[in-house]
């Protein structure tokens, strides 16, 4: 069975581990991992703003009267996360290529922020500066040029990602060759660094100009309908399914199952949250059931594989010492999510016992979880809370519905019934090598 | 005074065992000083601070070559952690890997 197991490691998760550590991949999961912080901070101004206080309540008054403002830091945060990413992805990716990563950031916000002139033309703008209205006219003109924020949200993430790539090979190519303006070696490095970038972000500019400014090409609108059959095919039973496969069958050889898919899954996730969230804050239907928070609190609760499952099933079941003691010693970093010491500790990983439950558990959760959402018997995740968080608490918070924190604890418990059988039979081996360690020592 | 920098995927679950390698090295007796930092960060700290060996836990091993390549750079050794001891049961087994 391990020799099984051996193999597929190396035919089929080393070179998927290796390829995940490419440049450009590691770049967009190192960078879209980096707006998370801000992701967070604007949900919490966004759970005070839509959070469903009882009806007339003075609260909920409150809110009511105050909620545009109380959005605005969400907007400018959370609903501003494409300029966040082009930054980090920037950043990251220069960083890989060893040359100056505050350059590459700014680069591709610079050339993200060109590509987006299109939208200074969108349709409302111009109607609001044609139609004669004097109060629409102030309102676009008092501020300078008007760029509508929305563009900097979900809808702008996969160009913000695709045109810091392209902004940082630029910056890259220009090192390489020594298309550079050089400085005396007196003047200051960081001085001269500033100096190097002069050329390439002139090269960026005009790049992204053309294509932006005399091409009038909306590369937001490109590049979405390039980008939206992935995010089809990730936004639904069948998708979610293979993503938490996959990500089970790498964590079952040792290996970060979902670091692997991030560059995939986060940038994915991420728009189908701000979806949902642009919906919520117009009062429309929420469409995408399943982004990040669905994931973390209804299915991944202990982590990967639900492993607080695992370890509750154990303590119930296990009569060995080390069952008995890897059990409590792992209750309470699984209880906020972490299971690296349950699939190392255990282990799970290349345990032939332990791996069918742990595949099997969260592809159950996953259809259980979906259905509850499609059915409305749950409300959709529009809130990203931070993945430490206990899953009910997370649930709740993510979804702003009390019956979410129901849902996560019914998974609980069906996890734990998945698990028990295999825990015992799995405490059953470790009790059998115990004693015969025990007779060895004896004899 | 050992320096040991601690890298995982983000961060937290190798913070875990920098907690129960602490405590192992307190009853040991022995002084050692550990961070743990996600693979995002570990190419950074090192450059911010001086370290004696980079660990490397076990989910994250497919990043081992470039992560020892970094360590390379500092003319660090850098180890992988094998899975046993990426527990708080393992701390143990560790602490010799890297006094050792």
């Amino acid at each position: 069975m391990n020799n099984f197991f051996d193999k597929l490691s190396a035919v089929l998760g080393g070179p998927m581990a290796k390829m995940s550590e490419q440049k450009h991949l590691r770049a967009i999961r190192d960078g879209v991992v980096s707006s998370i912080p801000f992701i967070i901070v604007g949900s919490v101004f966004l759970l005070v703003g839509m959070f469903p206080f009882p009806d007339g309540s003075a609260l909920a008054l409150w809110q009511k009267a105050n909620q545009a403002t109380i959005l605005l830091p969400y907007r400018l945060t959370f609903n501003a996360m494409a300029i966040y990413v082009s930054f980090g992805v920037g950043y990251h990716l220069a960083e890989r290529y060893k040359i100056s990563a505050i350059s590459g950031g700014l680069i591709s916000v610079c050339g993200f922020l060109i590509s987006l002139a299109p939208t200074l033309f969108a349709p409302a703008n111009i109607a609001a500066l044609t139609s004669g209205n004097a109060d629409d006219l102030k309102q676009v003109t008092a501020q300078g040029l008007y760029m509508p924020i929305s563009v900097f949200s979900s809808k702008g993430i996969f160009a913000a990602i695709i045109v810091a790539l392209i902004s940082v090979e630029v910056l890259r190519l220009c090192y390489k060759y020594h298309v550079t303006i050089k400085m005396p070696e007196q003047v200051p490095a960081s001085v001269a660094r500033s100096f190097e970038a002069i050329i390439p972000v002139g090269i960026v500019t005009v790049i992204f100009s053309c294509v932006a400014i005399l091409g009038g090409l909306n590369l937001e609108t490109i590049i979405g309908t390039l980008v939206d059959p992935l995010i089809k095919v990730g936004d639904n039973l069948g998708g979610g399914l293979v993503i938490v496969f996959v990500n089970s069958f790498f964590w079952s050889f040792g290996i970060h199952g979902s670091a692997i898919m991030d560059p995939i899954t986060q940038p994915l996730w991420l728009s189908m949250l701000g979806a949902n969230t642009d919906a919520h804050t117009a009062g429309q239907v929420m469409t995408h059931l399943m982004p990040q928070p669905f994931y973390q609190f209804f299915v991944y609760i202990g982590g990967s594989g639900a492993v607080l499952g695992l370890v509750i099933a154990t303590i119930i079941v296990s009569k060995s010492a080390y069952g008995k003691s890897i059990s409590k010693a792992t209750i309470i970093p699984s209880i906020f999510n972490i299971n690296e010491p349950i699939i190392f500790g255990f282990p799970v990983m290349l345990n032939p016992i332990l791996i069918i439950p742990f595949i099997l558990t969260p592809l159950i959760l996953v259809f259980i979880s979906w259905a509850a959402t499609a059915l409305g018997l749950v409300g959709v995740a529009f809130i990203q809370p931070p993945w430490t968080l206990p899953a009910p608490i997370g649930a709740f918070l993510a979804t702003g519905d009390w019956r979410a924190i129901i849902l996560s604890l019914i998974n609980i418990v069906i996890s734990v019934f998945i698990y028990l059988p295999f825990a015992k039979a799995y405490d059953n081996q470790l009790l059998k090598e115990e004693g015969q360690k025990a007779a060895a020592k004896s004899a | 005074m050992t320096n040991v920098l601690l890298v995982c995927s983000g961060g937290m679950s190798s913070a875990i065992v920098e907690k129960a390698l602490l405590k192992e090295a307190e009853e040991q007796g022995k002084d050692i000083n550990v961070k743990a930092v996600g693979s995002g960060i570990a190419g950074e700290e090192l450059n911010n601070e001086k370290y004696d060996i980079l660990l490397v836990a076990p989910q994250v091993k497919h990043m081992f070559d470039t992560l020892k390549a970094l360590a390379d750079e500092h003319s660090i050794p850098a180890k992988p952690i094998e899975p046993r001891e990426y527990s708080p049961l393992g701390a143990k087994a560790l602490l010799e890997k890297i006094l050792g």
